[in-house]
């Protein structure tokens, strides 16, 4: 019998999913074919988009990826994939893929106003260098800047990190997870002392009830949810709350389902402490021995521009992050008020929905996970929000072990990997430290090498600020990399566009596709993605996973790593660093800013030759040493023995992640429990030991309103976000142009009375209008989201419907992430 | 890609009491069930010409009453002509 490659293709794609779902196969479609086979290389990768962190196996033939199948040894998702799998060799081959740097030129020479020419990178490089020597000349380290990605791989932020911080001694580097993750980064350093989650999936599978707040699960973490599915369907006990400001995919699953006013989550969590505390279910031993009480300051403003009313009348926003001790006493005086009655009438949930919910934690027997992402951290006050979910898992001490567990998801592949743990943020340095703190300063420069001093200690200007001061003329050289901030920043036709086309200011965006933002910038930079280079993300469950170089990259596109480790060859040290400073460390004077940075004898450390021969590695080709292996021993060299230890670089190319801690070959499944963590000393039974002496903060924190709400000119609440089929803008997800017939344009989802008050129907046009821009946008009344009356859901997948030019700069003044999930807005009808 | 083959597969969850009408239903679109479990999983292969086709496929089986859920496991697009070589 002659057996084709298409016989062996589909044999293997039924085993896969047969394997998958753990069942047989029908008789005729077991014949799998042997040998001939290995005409396709199979290589493990970890998923591109979310911040699941779902294993995949990727098929090269011909130096290119033709498949690729859910990686049955992957504990996080078992072989399966969600339909964004189906996109995944298909985003390396879009049509517009960048393949050359292109600049804005008039008569043979830059201008602000020019056409995009393509330019060879030595000539990118060259304008890039002039611009930021002039900015580094006129305004000093605070005149340039960068906007980084949780979706860098882990030395690519750590590249840019020290690039920024200690090469050009500027804090002003700042990644998109700000947008994302901010807020429970700031909620974990509160609370915990200490960032990420102390669980891990593993609880899905080990749990009796879920509550998922402000987190659409069923469209955005699918493989998540089916585990999640699987749980409730097998376990019929298991119960499923879900809380949100509209219904969604999510609720079809729930026992418990809640739609309430928007911010109001805030007064419903203190509800639940206060039924806790009213109901005697305190856990007293474990609130007694691993909690202090501490009330946080109140009236803390919105994150506006300082002469905004709102932040003038706001008593604490200059001490926003304060706290001060208190009782226990005092704490549960402070959740009295939130009463079933009031928290009923403000959150407008049924009371017996309510009562429900609360006991779901008050119940001593059942074990609960809860779930966040978007709805929490996008939240003026988003930091509380996070606070305030910790306080119902510790006051019943429903917390580090298997199955109860407070847990924040990632919407990024390494939102936490890379942005979180390696310091992109403007105010962090790796493993958890902060530039405020001198010891951590130090610590910092002593093994970077660097002279003491070299690190600023002034925070940098964060994603909403960086683009106030790009529009102010503050910043003058900024790069934006692997992300599409133009259409993901908030109020972004007044606060971000201006500054991207601001004369003064040279902007650069390095991507793979031709994205809004790029096409607003002055020169862009064409980039390897994925599996065009060899990589690492850490996702959502403190996950740590790593993949090969797998295809070249076309054309003349590279890596970020090279494009950031090279242009750190344009800078001699004296042009970046004050003539006290080299006085400190003299043997630098002469060298350029790579020499200090990456051949330091550190990163240069390992030769080309400890590269896996089976693949190919073009950076470390190109600097000589195995670039990725040098960053991630230098790097892993602050967390080992500190909390935060990683494995040795080349373990993690053998196995399919592990979680760090990572002590003695081990990983941490939950943090914080004696018998799962090796950092609880013996007897303890439980020490949250980021906080110096070992106990989680219970924090007294009131419900506030948000900063706009519907009024007679605006009267709807307007609430953004993504949708199954494509992540975040769009920029990998829409370029594959058959496939987002499914999803093709963002729609307005409104509530059917509401759409026939004003006059539409489901498929009319109409424009979506706030206080600072509209949306054209077509009605869906029937679609997979059902806003109640009086709110509209928009996704901001869509170019051409840039929502975000509608919603509002406001942040949470902790985290100074935006709020791009209330702000209020009319909808007028387009007359035909 | 042109004159490209695509192959996809995929897990589908149904309520155990549709399995056999959902089953029935792929088999029309066409696809391929080449496994089934009672308590409501089906292994289905898709094969088409275009992704267009293999979407609409995998759309079409979402939207059939009974389904819960669609998981893609596998996908594959290679030029046709290389999937027509005799390997074996």
């Amino acid at each position: 019998m002659n057996i084709t490659r298409r016989d062996y293709v589909k044999a293997n794609a039924a085993a896969a999913a047969a394997a998958a779902a753990g069942i047989p196969l029908t008789a005729k479609a077991t014949q799998l074919p042997t040998g001939e086979a290995a005409k396709m290389q199979w290589s493990k990768a970890a998923c591109r988009f979310c911040g699941t962190g779902c294993g995949v196996m990727v098929g090269v033939k011909d130096g290119r990826v033709v498949a690729t199948h859910g990686d049955q040894k992957a504990e996080v998702n078992r072989g399966l994939n969600c339909v964004k799998g189906y996109f995944l060799s298909k985003i390396l081959y879009g049509q517009d893929r960048l393949t050359q740097p292109l600049l804005r030129m008039k008569d043979g020479k830059y201008h602000k106003e020019g056409e995009f020419t393509p330019i060879s990178w030595d000539q990118a490089f060259d304008i890039m260098a002039e611009k930021w020597k002039a900015a580094l000349k006129e305004k000093g380290p605070t005149g340039i800047g960068m906007f980084g990605s949780g979706q860098w791989t882990i030395w690519e932020g750590y590249a840019a990190a020290k690039l920024y911080k200690a090469g050009f001694r500027s804090n002003n580097i700042d990644p998109n997870a700000r947008h994302c993750m901010a807020s429970a980064v700031a909620g974990f350093m509160r609370t915990f002392g200490i960032d990420e989650p102390m669980g891990c999936y593993d609880d899905i599978e080990q749990t009796d009830a879920f509550v998922l707040w402000g987190s659409n699960m069923a469209e955005m973490h699918p493989i998540l949810w089916t585990r999640i599915t699987d749980r409730r369907l097998s376990a019929p006990n298991t119960k499923v709350a879900v809380l949100s400001t509209y219904e969604h995919r999510s609720f079809d699953l729930a026992d418990i389902p809640m739609v309430f006013a928007p911010q109001t989550d805030l007064a419903i969590l203190n509800y639940i402490a206060n039924h806790i505390i009213q109901t005697g279910r305190v856990n007293k031993e474990f609130v007694g021995k691993h909690t202090t009480f501490v009330k946080g300051r109140d009236d803390i403003g919105y994150g506006l521009r300082p002469e905004h009313e709102l932040e003038k009348k706001a008593k604490n926003a200059a001490d926003a992050n304060k706290s001060d001790p208190i009782s226990f006493d005092e704490f549960a005086k402070f959740v009295s008020t939130y009463t079933l009655d009031y928290v009923h009438k403000l959150s407008g949930v049924p009371k017996n929905r309510l009562e429900a919910l609360a006991e779901l934690y008050a119940d001593p027997k059942v074990k609960v996970v809860s779930f966040w992402t978007m709805g929490f951290n996008q939240h003026t006050r988003g930091v509380w929000a996070n606070n305030l979910v910790y306080n119902i898992h510790l006051l019943t001490g429903k917390i580090s072990q298997p199955g109860n567990s407070p847990f924040s998801l990632t919407g990024q592949p390494s939102a936490c990997g890379t942005a979180r743990e390696v310091g992109t943020f403007s105010h962090r340095l790796p493993a958890d430290m902060v530039v405020t703190n001198p010891e951590h300063r130090a610590h910092t420069e002593e093994l970077w090498q660097l002279p003491a001093g070299t690190i600023p200690e002034k925070p940098g200007a964060w994603a909403v600020l960086q683009d106030r001061q790009l529009k102010d003329g503050k910043i003058n050289a900024y790069w934006i990399m692997v992300n599409n901030n133009l259409q993901a920043a908030p109020n972004t036709a007044q606060e971000t566009y201006p500054g991207y086309r601001n004369p003064a200011n040279f902007i650069v965006c390095s991507d793979a596709y031709p994205t809004v933002t790029a096409q607003a910038s002055d020169l862009i930079l064409p980039t390897a993605m994925w599996v065009e280079k060899e990589g690492a993300y850490g996702n959502a469950e403190r996950r740590t996973q790593m993949w090969h170089q797998l295809v070249d990259a076309p054309g003349e596109a590279k890596s970020d790593l090279w494009q950031l480790m090279e242009f750190s060859k344009r800078f001699r040290i004296e042009e970046v660093w004050p003539e006290d400073l080299i006085a400190k460390k003299p043997e630098v004077r002469g060298k350029t800013m790579y020499d200090v940075l990456f051949a330091n004898g550190t990163v240069n450390r390992y030769p080309v030759s400890d590269c896996d021969p089976a693949y190919a590695n073009d950076e470390s080709k190109h600097f000589g040493f195995y670039v990725h292996k040098g960053l991630f021993e230098e790097y892993a060299a602050f967390g080992r023995g500190h909390g935060h230890d990683l494995a040795p670089f080349d373990t993690y190319h053998q196995v399919r992640g592990l979680r760090w801690p990572v002590v003695e070959g081990k990983e941490t499944q939950w943090r914080f429990r004696e018998g799962y963590d090796p950092y609880v000393p013996k007897g303890e039974g439980v020490r949250f030991y980021g906080h110096k002496d070992g106990k989680a903060r219970i924090f007294a924190l009131p419900y506030e309103p948000a900063p706009e709400s519907p009024d007679k000119d605006f009267p709807f609440w307007l609430s953004t976000g993504r949708v199954l089929e494509h992540w975040h803008s769009g920029s990998m997800t829409m370029r594959v142009p058959e496939l987002y017939r499914a999803v093709p344009q963002a729609l307005c989802y409104m509530h059917p009375d509401d759409a026939k008050r004003i006059g539409v129907r489901r498929g009319s046009e109409v424009l979506v209008q706030s206080r600072r821009g509209e949306v054209r946008v077509r009605v869906e009344t029937r679609g997979r989201n059902r806003p109640p009356e009086g709110l509209v859901f928009v996704p901001w997948f869509d170019a051409e419907v840039l929502i975000n030019k509608v919603t509002l700069d406001a942040t949470d003044p902790i985290s100074k992430q935006a709020d791009f999930k209330k702000c209020a807005v009319r909808i007028v009808p387009v007359v035909a | 890609m042109t004159d490209s083959f695509h192959i996809a597969s995929l897990i589908v969850q149904a309520r155990p009491e549709r399995l056999a009408a959902v089953a029935a239903a792929i088999e029309a679109l066409p696809g391929d069930v080449a496994g089934s479990d009672p308590a409501g999983k089906l292994v289905v292969v898709l094969e088409a010409p275009t992704e267009r086709a293999v979407v609409d496929r995998i759309d079409a089986i979402q939207k059939l009453e009974g389904v819960l859920n669609a998981l893609l496991v596998y996908q594959h697009a290679e030029p046709a002509r290389s999937l027509q070589e005799v390997i074996q």
